[in-house]
């Protein structure tokens, strides 16, 4: 259902009159509140239905139109299991000042007491929403592969983290972390030295690193290497080698084909099979702990003590 | 054991919660690797684990079965089940990972040189896979042939653990166990004499399913559900597990045990030990055990079983719009046979919590529809201001936990008609577990192969509770052994005599 030039308290009398008519009462586990462009709404569109079938939310999608309109404007459209898989959706597009004070605008929206989650594809601080967006969210949800210097972002994030932040950069190495974390299975000497092979430039090589360096408490060397991807949504990591106390190696190597093999000192090689998961998939995965995460904490402040690179001001 | 390897772990965190428990390295040995329970459960539940990233790198599966068959058709035969039955979608590159780990081992169970070369098989994957003597024997055969087996695993040294080799050996044995008190503690004696007990896995699949699982969170993670759970305000709990089916290909194994050896001794016994169960003092396998033993050890049949112990017998009928023959006319079943497909039980718990609550437990094929369901029936409200005849149409306070197949909780109460009368009524709110959750629920066997790999004991009854469960199933199969079984038309739910139980106390059974 369309509305145009309309109001927060219209939108919600359409959602009302949409869950009244499917029978109503659906029970809802979260709220979703996305920021996104017109170009990017298609692909964050898809990314929920997928997880909408794990988590049953209310999805708020806010696109800032015609920031430089001088009167402000809500057009609004409200779903129910249409496009949007199970979820209970409404899609706001804002003009002029409406873009900047969306509170007022989601606050109403939002289902009862239950968690609020915002999620981001594209850099709030260009829109001026990054303080709106964390004032009512019990989690927020980031992607900093997706800004300009995606590093610099990582690192704003963890000078600024408050407790629920997380970002994809984490989940999309769990794969990653779980494959070398059950390589580690059985091994009881300590590590000497570990190798990273990965684009330094992708913040999940970042983690990588400062997550090895947080459980063995030993600094990995990252490699610049160019790392050939078969999915956006993968780390650009090649391998990470680890060198034993004994002097025994162990490796884990991705081929660009999503084969991995485990190479480890008096075994035979093991070979699996690691690929990249969908957008809706790695946002499922996030939104399955909406308790704050504080392995990733741990790990991002090891990243935060050692970074090195340049400092972007807000 | 596995738990306190994955602590040394450096990289593993408990706050981490990302990190899936991943088992180590180790083989799975399904014996009757042919049947349907391999074909339609266990190996898709390994294809499904493996979708999800909870298989170890290294990971082999090994068949034993009475084939001419090579490692190549067992795996062809294991691609086909795993495409026909698996939960998760298919994705060749998960398949491929799987692919060349699968041994197929020809024997029969009496065959000393084939356990041999079973033994060998699993002792190379030391060198070609890196499993350092971690394997676990899944039991998918028939009740008879365990002591051959066992005896087999023994003699080859198989099932010992301490070996020079090191590594874990655990044995998955699926339900009946045994079928009375004293074959149970025979088996049980065997079982754990041959492996050790905590390296025991008896599955009850039901305790797999996520609902039963929720029990748990609903009753002991909440405020509000635990002070009303009890004999002040429970008048009676209802236990139903419901099939439409008929024995279909079981005839000689159904024929022998019948509805209460097959389901009311694990699976209804189960449930009514989770849901009348004390609360334990942590959620690990030993606490709950302790807790699901004492009820279970609670439990007293009714003095007069005549009117309290009601059997039943499928007879011809129509189950879903299909005209379905009776029991006695399916293949291989004698035209004199007592056995029944329907038993209906009356039982009290005798401690504080449940003293004077009956508990209703029924089970049966043919009947309307598949349905298992644990009802909660409140007592009425102790006074009501209202006229009778504005709640003539008001029944008993209600909360049923929907085990299967709309997985879920409803709760039934009372509430004003609209209108300018006070009239009320009952309506009744859900909770649908499946609804949206569904497509991620993992079936019950992933959760319990994964449970057996990581050794994880939380979710499997011990010998006690089997032993327990048999006594109170015994008096009942000795009491029905010189009684018929009462008739009941298929696609009905059950025999009269079984609602006459519930009518002499003014009660009635929930329309599941």
């Amino acid at each position: 259902m369309h509305l145009k030039d309309t109001t927060t308290g219209d939108i919600m009398k359409a959602l009302d009159g949409l869950l009244h008519e499917v029978g109503g009462g659906s029970s809802l586990a979260l709220n979703l509140v996305a920021l996104t462009t017109e170009d990017e709404r298609e692909e964050v569109e898809k990314a929920a239905s997928v997880a909408a079938q794990e988590h049953p939310y209310r999805l708020i999608l806010a696109i800032p139109r015609d920031l430089e309109a001088a009167e402000p404007r809500i057009d609004a459209e409200v779903t129910v299991g249409e496009r949007l898989g199970s979820a209970e959706a409404i899609i706001l597009r804002l003009d002029g000042p409406a873009g900047a004070h969306l509170s007022s605008i989601v606050l109403p929206m939002l289902g009862s007491d239950i968690p609020v989650v915002t999620w981001w594809l594209l850099d709030p601080v260009r829109y001026g929403l990054e303080q709106e967006l964390r004032s009512f969210a019990d989690r927020r949800i980031t992607y900093s592969a997706r800004a300009a210097d995606p590093v610099a972002s990582l690192f704003r994030r963890a000078e600024t983290y408050a407790t629920g932040d997380t970002d994809i950069c984490w989940t999309r190495i769990s794969l990653w972390r779980s494959l070398i974390a059950s390589a580690f299975d059985g091994v009881t000497q300590a590590v000497e030295s570990i190798t990273i092979k990965a684009d330094d430039d992708d913040p999940s090589a970042q983690l990588m690193a400062a997550w090895l360096h947080t459980r063995l408490g030993v600094a990995p060397d990252v490699v610049d290497t160019e790392v050939e991807r078969n999915s956006e949504h993968l780390p650009a990591i090649a391998s990470v080698a680890f060198t034993m106390a004994g002097g025994e190696t162990m490796e884990v190597e991705r081929k660009a084909d999503g084969t991995t093999v485990l190479r480890q000192a008096g075994l035979p090689k093991r070979r699996q099979t690691l690929q990249g998961r969908t957008l809706g998939q790695l946002l499922a995965e996030e939104l399955r702990h909406i308790d704050p995460d504080t392995a990733y904490k741990k790990v991002l402040d090891t990243f935060q003590e050692h970074y090195t690179g340049e400092r972007v001001d807000a | 054991m596995g738990v306190e390897n994955l602590n040394s772990n450096p990289l593993r965190d408990p706050a981490d919660r990302r990190l899936p428990r991943i088992p180590e390295p180790c083989a799975l040995v399904i014996f009757g690797v042919t049947g349907d329970l391999a074909k339609k459960k266990l190996i898709p539940a390994i294809y499904d684990l493996a979708n999800r990233g909870l298989l170890p790198a290294s990971f082999v599966i090994v068949g034993f079965a009475r084939r001419d068959w090579g490692d190549e058709t067992f795996e062809e035969m294991s691609l086909q089940a795993a495409k026909a039955h698996a939960r998760t979608p298919w994705r060749d590159e998960v398949w491929a990972r799987l692919a060349g780990n699968f041994k197929f081992v020809p024997g029969t169970f009496d065959d000393d040189e084939a356990f041999d070369r079973l033994d060998a098989t699993v002792d190379e994957l030391r060198e070609t896979h890196g499993i350092v003597g971690n394997a676990a024997f899944y039991f998918s055969i028939p009740p008879l042939a365990f002591p051959t087996v066992l005896k087999q695993l023994q003699r080859t040294g198989m099932s010992d653990n301490r070996q020079d080799g090191g590594g874990w050996r655990r044995v998955v044995v699926e339900k009946p166990f045994g079928e009375d008190r004293e074959s149970a503690h025979e088996l049980n004696g065997l079982v754990d004499k041959v492996f050790t007990a905590p390296d025991v896995f008896r599955i009850d699949h039901y305790l797999g399913k996520e609902t039963v699982q929720n029990i748990f969170a609903l009753r002991f993670a909440n405020a509000m559900f635990e002070p009303i759970w009890n004999s002040n305000y429970v008048d009676h709990v209802q236990i139903t597990m419901a099939e439409d089916v008929g024995i279909g290909s079981r005839a000689g194994f159904y024929d022998d045990n019948g509805a209460a050896r097959d389901v009311l001794q694990n699976h209804v016994l189960q449930l009514l030990a989770i849901a009348a169960m004390e609360q334990p003092n942590g959620f690990v396998a030993e606490e709950i055990r302790i807790e699901k033993l004492k009820v279970l050890r609670a439990i007293k049949l009714h003095d007069d079983l005549e009117a309290t112990a009601i059997r039943g017998q499928y007879a011809d009928g129509w189950v879903q719009g299909r005209p379905v023959q009776g029991y006695l006319a399916e293949d291989n079943i004698p035209q004199n046979s007592t056995t029944e497909t329907y038993a209906a039980v009356q039982i009290g718990i005798q401690n504080r919590r449940w003293n004077g609550v009956p508990f209703y437990l029924r089970t049966g094929k043919r009947l309307p529809k598949r349905v298992t369901e644990i009802a909660v029936v409140f007592k009425e409200a102790p006074h009501m201001p209202f006229a009778d005849y504005d709640t003539k149409t008001l029944g008993n306070n209600q909360l049923v936990i929907r085990v299967q197949p709309d997985e879920g909780i409803t709760v039934k109460f009372g509430s004003k008609v609209p209108g300018t009368g006070m009239e009320l009524r009952d309506i009744s709110m859900g909770f649908g577990y499946g609804e949206t959750f569904t497509e991620s629920s993992p079936e019950a066997y992933e959760r319990l192969i994964l449970d057996v790999l990581l050794g994880d004991k939380t979710l499997f009854p011990d010998a006690q509770e089997v032993d327990a469960s048999w006594a109170v199933v015994d008096p009942l199969e000795e009491y029905w052994a010189t009684t018929k079984p009462e008739p009941y038309e298929s696609g009905t739910w059950g025999p009269t005599g079984a609602d006459l139980m519930l009518q002499s106390s003014g009660r009635r059974w929930r329309r599941a």
